[in-house]
């Protein structure tokens, strides 16, 4: 098909991120044509924002070239790529709560000395929602609006800006399953009226029903493009996650101890007052009890309902034989129970505070480190001491500002803070996320040599490869519920890709 | 009765135009604490130029260019300096009080210029009258009614997405600042030049802080700006009469303004769960 | 100009721009000098020699009590991110409590009566700042309005008591009666410094182990560093920001009874000092650290004092102090940007 004809082409584009160094895109080429769905997919860190994000102008690549129906452009920002016809509905909302609807879908548009003709606006935005069924009362405050509503004026919004390739990031994500449905015809609707229209998902159901071409990353690179006719869950799920071909370190199997946590039927609501998660398991001594999904899938917030950060709205957690549902997060400390977060800078560390400042955290009232009130630093300091040794945490001494060391090694304070003290339930949220490979070894060995003294991990992750490796039981998420829980020996990447991309679904 | 009525509407007036400023100014998401002291350079500035050149038209528009220049100052320092917006608008308003009681010692009991006025009936309006309320429909227009204004409102909410969605973020803040340094220059000048007409020291007597009041009572909303100020100024007013009529005590009436506000916003935040407040209002924005 | 957030800064960076800040403050006041025709050299000796020379610094250090105390009570609070614009108000309450106690327990000694009107004073302004405090914890109301606002609450409520009102003076004129002989402040011998100079020492010294060594000054810490850590932590936000805030309070009530008592003996509406207001700059500008803050406050009283006696003293007329004082904060405003980012002035 000749150049002109494609709605846009991206060729040999590679895209590193500078803070981190990890390339996201390492040559990639993708298209897209008026009239179809392209469906885009892969797991955590296939690099399908990224690359969607360089095409709507929120980056720039490092390499390669973008071309709009056969020319080539450079887009200097969002908006200049908006002039060109390309809008992207994120997965976090650019609309501004306190506006109403209409003012969220006007702002940007046009030149500043125009009038708001709201009647104007009215009317085609009304067109915009006949024609694709859409239902909303444009005057009420976003803020107001349901998840799934707030998605809906994003996807107004880039309509309205006449938008001929539109891009859905994870847009399945804020929708209930009914709502799913329903989307998906308008998805559908919006290629049969001659847009060409992007779909990033790591939901297979959902991208086998709507596709017309469905492309595959992995690892910042393309695995390959297919159509659904031509492919099957199976193949789609493995090309994702890839095959089994490391050999896995045999390590002898530990004793599974006496049960630590028990969760039952426990579930919460997420931020925008959906069911998150629904799910009932156990974790026992002397083992990694392993949640693993692609990330939008409930964990996050069934790892802080279980550490004390968010009210359950049913079921119970039970400590060996205590009910901590209710316990606070302070008690959940006393009784052992500590939480190392995936978002180490917003949560776990203050970048201000020196080394032994932050180890304090969380410890501050541990009887070992406080009598009455009054904190004993250096009893800290030393504490803090030993463990950045134990740790390997590179740093100038233990007054250095957090600020200034290494994300890595961030991380590895965290890690020292929390193992040390942790008396008896782990939970790890991506406790290897960003680190080099030598730092995530140093981690997971570390996992390991804490639940062998008779503690417990629940450990959640998005990386399957770490799943495999170091789990005693793999626990598999797709949209709030666990689908299986499957012992080490029995587990593979095939499985569990298949399990995280919703094969409870799947209808061949 | 009438006497009374005007003296409202003029004190309400002259609230109602920095406060009018401001609130485009907060709607931007800056915070002018200098406001009193932009209004006491600006009644200053007017009587120094009404002085030089006896021209009551010069001299308000100085009263309002030394309101500007102070207001983009503070600007300078809280949008590109992205310091702290309290400290910036106190040190303003410290070295204003400083500077016009040392400055304006010449002047104490003299107003050069004053407003031209004309009359209906017995009393006397001047200009502002209708300027005052004409300034306050123009900026709800440019708000609500506006591409600019929704940008501007924008930018008080959430700098980083109406930076997305093409906003300069940093040309409007310091318009913002800029426009509410030249009304509380302005209000300056309709103060010497016609409300009181004697210069004294801390001539304002607190009315800056009363606009700033004023924004918040008015839930950020243009449209009732007018309202609050005829309110502000009613009791201001009325604090003098109120005891002859029904008893009660100057000081204490003149309380209500103040108290009136921390209740209404207190009020919104219990009832509606939410606030009508510009969610950046006051924090420096940094463009990662 | 291009700006980089810092990550963190050396005391001794924070000490040269403080000081740098100060230098050049204090060399544009020789344009007002020359302004004035004073001679500079004569204006910057007063200046100097009356805010700091030994037989005048007993002023400095009478006034650095309530000052440093109200630069206290925003730093507290501050420190918790919490911005304490009330000072003024809690200030002029707190000085008014004082007073309005010695109208019934007058006959006592002073040994009595000082400390009952320090407690008091210390319990009017934690009242005056309760209520900000709490529909800020509990409601997110803005507190830099709330306290604002009931600053001038505050002097319409004196205004009140003292001009026909209950505590007014039996001759008529609009203020409070003077407080008993005893009731002042006794001075320490042979300098004319009021005992009272200990007790800001004191409240520094504890303030700085509450908040190096104490759990709860560690957690408002935290809470002011970092919201989110602050949650994970399982900090109770409400009761760390309604307590702080109303340390502040009392810290701004004991410093309206200072000035009570080691100044002017009475409370009248006009001759309430705004150093409420400025204070506020002082724990800014030392990014909240509790020993700078009282250096500043010295420096900044000094300043104060020697410059009011340049009012009387010169040709320069009222409104000097205030001046000179908004200007230091203007250009130490100005300057903080050096210490909150890392400049590239090439950029």
């Amino acid at each position: 098909m000749p150049d002109e004809e494609y709605a846009f082409q991206m060729k040999n584009i590679e895209k590193k991120y500078l803070s981190t160094g990890v390339v996201a895109n390492k040559s990639v080429d993708f298209d897209g044509k008026y009239g179809e769905v392209h469906s885009l997919v892969g797991e955590n860190g296939s690099g399908k924002t990224t690359l969607m994000l360089v095409l709507s102008g929120f980056y720039s690549p490092d390499k390669g070239d973008i071309f709009i129906e056969g020319e080539k452009f450079k887009f200097k920002s969002p908006k200049s790529a908006i002039k060109k016809g390309i809008g992207m509905v994120h997965q976090e909302r650019h609309l501004i709560p306190s506006h109403t609807v209409i003012e969220n879908i006007l702002l940007g548009h046009g030149r500043d000395r125009d009038r708001l003709n709201l009647k104007e606006a009215e009317r085609k935005i009304n067109e915009i929602c006949n024609k694709y069924s859409f239902d909303l009362d444009l005057y009420e405050r976003l803020e107001n609006l349901s998840a799934s509503e707030k998605q809906l004026v994003e996807i107004i919004k880039v309509l309205f800006h006449d938008a001929k390739i539109i891009i859905l990031d994870e847009p399945a994500s804020v929708l209930t399953p009914q709502e799913q449905e329903k989307f998906l015809e308008s998805v559908k609707g919006l290629a049969e009226d001659g847009a060409c229209v992007i779909l990033i998902s790591h939901k297979l159901p959902i991208v086998m029903n709507v596709s017309d071409r469905i492309t595959v990353l992995r690892d910042g690179n393309v695995v390959n493009t297919v159509t659904p006719e031509m492919t099957s869950y199976e193949e789609l799920a493995n090309m994702m996650v890839g095959k089994d071909e490391m050999f896995y370190v045999e390590r002898e199997k530990a004793k599974k101890g006496s049960e630590i946590l028990r969760v039952d039927d426990l579930s919460a609501l997420n931020d925008k007052g959906q069911e998150a998660f629904n799910v009932s398991f156990t974790v026992h001594e002397n083992e990694i009890f392993t949640v693993v999904g692609v990330s939008g899938n409930g964990q996050r917030e069934l790892v802080e309902t279980v550490a004390g950060l968010r009210k359950p709205t049913g079921g119970k957690i039970m400590l060996r034989d205590k009910d901590i549902t209710n316990f606070s997060i302070r008690d959940r400390i006393e009784i052992g129970v500590e939480y190392l977060p995936a978002e180490k800078i917003l949560r776990g560390i203050i970048v201000d505070f020196d080394l032994s400042k932050n180890f304090a955290m969380n410890r501050h009232r541990d009887r070992d480190y406080s009598k009455r009130g009054i904190i004993d630093w250096d009893m800290i300091k030393k504490s803090c001491e030993e463990s950045i040794t134990d740790f390997e945490v590179k740093a100038s001494g233990i007054g250095t500002m957090a600020g200034h060391l290494s994300g890595g090694n961030i991380q590895k304070l965290l890690l020292a803070r929390t193992l040390t003290h942790c008396k008896d339930l782990l939970i790890a949220e991506d406790p290897t996320q960003g680190l080099d490979v030598r730092a995530a070894n140093f981690t997971r060995e570390r996992l390991i040599d804490f639940k062998e003294g008779n503690k417990g991990v629940l450990l959640v992750t998005g990386n399957l490869d770490e799943a495999l490796e170091i789990s005693d039981r793999i626990a598999p998420i797709y949209e709030g519920e666990i689908q299986e829980v499957i012992p080490a020996e029995e587990a593979s990447k095939e499985k569990i890709g298949r399990l995280i991309t919703g094969s409870s679904e799947w209808v061949e | 009765m009438e006497a009374l009525l005007f003296r409202i509407l003029k004190a309400s007036i002259l609230l109602m135009i920095p406060a009018v400023g401001e609130l485009f100014n907060q709607r931007s998401g800056n915070l002018n604490i200098g406001i009193e002291g932009m209004m006491l350079f600006g009644v200053l500035s007017t009587i120094v130029v009404g002085d030089i050149t006896g021209n009551i038209w010069l001299a308000v528009l100085g009263g309002m260019a030394a309101g500007g220049i102070l207001g983009l100052l503070n600007a300078f320092m809280a949008v590109s300096l992205r310091v702290d917006q309290v400290a910036s608008g106190l040190g303003i308003w410290i070295l204003s009080l400083g500077a016009t009681t040392y400055f304006g010692a010449g002047y104490w009991g003299r107003s050069p210029v004053r407003l031209p006025t004309f009359s209906i009936g017995r009393a006397s309006f001047t200009p502002m009258l209708i300027i005052a309320p004409i300034l306050v429909f123009v900026v709800w227009w440019v708000l609500e009614r506006t591409q600019f204004g929704l940008k501007v409102r924008s930018t008080g909410e959430d700098p980083r997405i109406a930076e997305v969605w093409g906003t300069d973020v940093f040309r409007l803040r310091y318009l913002g600042m800029i426009v509410s340094g030249v009304m509380a220059g302005l209000g300056g000048a309709y103060l010497i030049t016609h409300y009181t007409t004697i210069w004294a020291p801390e001539l304002t007597a607190g009315r800056g802080w009363i606009a700033l009041a004023l924004v918040f009572f008015s839930l950020h909303k243009a449209k009732y700006v007018g309202l609050s100020s005829l309110f502000f100024g009613a009791v201001w007013i009325l604090a003098l009469q109120i005891p002859g009529w029904i008893g009660g005590n100057i000081q204490l009436i003149r309380a209500i303004p103040y108290a009136a506000t921390v209740i209404v916003l207190f009020a919104f935040r219990f009832f509606y769960k939410t606030s009508e407040e510009p969610d950046s209002l006051g924090v420096p924005y940094f463009r990662e | 100009m291009k700006l980089k957030k810092r990550v963190s800064i050396s005391d001794k960076k924070v000490l040269l721009i403080a000081i740098v800040a100060l230098g050049i403050s204090i060399s544009l006041f020789s344009i007002l000098f020359i302004h004035a025709d004073v001679n500079i050299w004569e204006g910057y000796s007063i200046l100097f020699t009356r805010g700091f020379g030994i037989n005048y610094i007993w002023r400095t250090f009478t006034r650095f009590i309530p000052l440093f105390l109200l630069g206290l009570a925003f730093l507290v609070p501050a420190k918790a991110k919490l911005w304490n614009v009330g000072g003024f108000g809690q200030f002029a309450l707190g000085a008014t409590g004082a007073v309005a106690i010695t109208y019934f327990l007058g006959g006592l000694s002073s040994w009595a009566i000082i400390p009952i009107m320090a407690i008091v004073s210390m319990i009017v302004g934690m009242a005056w700042a309760f209520i900000p405090a709490y529909l800020n914890a509990k409601w997110d109301v803005n507190e830099i309005v709330t306290t604002i606002m009931f600053n001038y609450i505050a002097i319409q409520l004196i205004s009140y008591l003292t001009i026909g009102g209950p505590l007014q003076e039996p001759g008529g004129a609009p203020r409070t009666e003077h407080i008993p002989a005893q009731a002042y402040m006794p001075e320490i011998l042979g300098t004319r410094v009021p005992w009272m100079i200990i007790i800001p020492i004191v409240i520094a010294i504890i303030l700085i182990f509450f908040f190096k060594r104490t759990s709860l000054g560690y957690e408002i810490e935290v809470s002011g560093a970092s919201f989110t850590s602050a949650e994970y932590m399982g900090v109770n936000y409400t009761k760390v920001a309604v307590l702080s805030f109303v340390i502040g309070g009392a810290l701004a009530g004991l410093a309206g009874f200072s000035w009570l008592t080691t100044t002017v003996g009475y409370v009248e509406v006009d001759i309430i000092p705004t150093w409420g207001y400025m204070a506020i700059a002082f724990g800014l500008f030392s990014a909240l650290n509790i020993v700078a803050t009282a250096f500043y406050s010295f420096i900044i009283t000094g300043i104060l004092v020697g410059s009011d006696l340049i009012m009387r003293l010169t040709p320069m007329g009222s409104g000097v102090p205030l001046t000179l004082i908004g200007i230091i904060f203007i250009v130490t405003t100005a300057l903080q940007v050096f210490r909150i980012f890392e400049v590239d002035l090439r950029g």
